[in-house]
């Protein structure tokens, strides 16, 4: 995490007033609305995270009409639920398969699905998986903690300001008779970004 | 260069009060249509690219520098904000802030 970070709390503090000086002129001009302001930071903060994109993953597994759509047109499958709008307006969905694993990454900054995955975290946006991820992706997905047969093919996928990406995770055997809520709980954001298998190990 | 990815365990989306506020002051001047997002992701990657080259080793967490540097830098080159006036603000508002601090402490 941050314990090396080099930064204390005047770079936090010197930070704020940068940008809460753009903010006041940014509000003087009229060009941001303070109240929208508020309620957009809350919303990511605080209601948008992978939980969404569990819950379509979950459907998914359950419903292979739902499952059939989301391959075919993820923007509308994952519209159905609610889950719209801002970086995720035009989505793509990849199945990871016996033969083939999909990953996704952005080479260039941090394109992210955020109606379905929240926002990105830290490495995601970090320079060593933005390139290794290209240059490795196997390295990569072992450091993770995901060992691939050699047969299986690695897709890895360079997100953009368009065009978004949600990996739908195999599902686990031994979890046929559970309900979409039950393994929407078993899906992790690791696993949707394509650097992570779904485990059942932590499940009681 | 260290190559190691540095991983999390799904903490905070925002490490300081300012990340968030640089995030949602881009989300909605692109709402309100003052740029596309493809400007915006343009802006921020040329931003990324620069930092690269002069030595950032870009671990992710100088990310929302980037953000408020190219935020900064798109509106001077759209003439609505310029340097100067930018360090003056942030200046006052430091001002006021020690100012109300000074009053919270008596």
């Amino acid at each position: 995490m941050a314990h090396d970070h080099d930064h204390g709390h005047d770079y936090d503090e010197e930070m704020g007033f940068r940008v809460a000086a753009l903010e006041r002129l940014l509000t003087e001009k009229g060009l941001v609305d303070p109240a929208a302001l508020d309620e957009l930071i809350d919303t990511y903060q605080h209601r948008v995270g992978p939980r969404n994109g569990a819950r379509v993953v979950a459907k998914a597994w359950t419903d292979p009409d739902f499952k059939a759509w989301l391959l075919r047109d993820a923007t509308a499958a994952i519209g159905s639920f609610g889950f719209a709008g801002r970086q995720g307006e035009h989505m793509i969905a990849l199945e990871n398969t016996a033969s083939i694993h999909n990953m996704v990454v952005c080479t260039l900054c941090s394109c992210y699905p955020w109606p379905v995955l929240g926002l990105p975290p830290v490495w995601y946006k970090s320079a060593p998986y933005r390139s290794r991820a290209v240059s490795d992706p196997r390295g990569v997905l072992q450091e993770f903690g995901v060992r691939l047969a050699s047969d299986v093919e690695v897709r890895v996928w360079d997100s953009t300001a368009e065009v978004r990406y949600l990996v739908v995770p195999r599902r686990p055997p031994g979890t046929e008779a559970w309900g979409e809520e039950q393994l929407a709980n078993i899906v992790t954001r690791d696993a949707m970004i394509g650097v992570a298998e779904v485990q059942l190990e932590r499940v009681t | 260069m260290n190559f190691e990815i540095a991983r999390d365990e799904g903490g905070p989306v925002f490490k300081a009060p300012w990340e968030a506020l640089a995030f949602g002051l881009v989300v909605n001047l692109h709402q309100r249509g003052l740029f596309s997002w493809t400007e915006w992701a343009d802006a921020l990657a040329a931003q990324i690219r620069e930092a690269g080259a002069a030595g950032d080793q870009d671990r992710g967490d100088t990310y929302y520098l980037h953000w408020v540097k190219a935020l900064e830098r798109l509106l001077i080159g759209r003439g609505l904000a310029d340097p100067a006036l930018l360090a003056a603000l942030a200046e006052t508002l430091e001002r006021e802030g020690e100012h109300r601090r000074a009053q919270q402490l008596r």
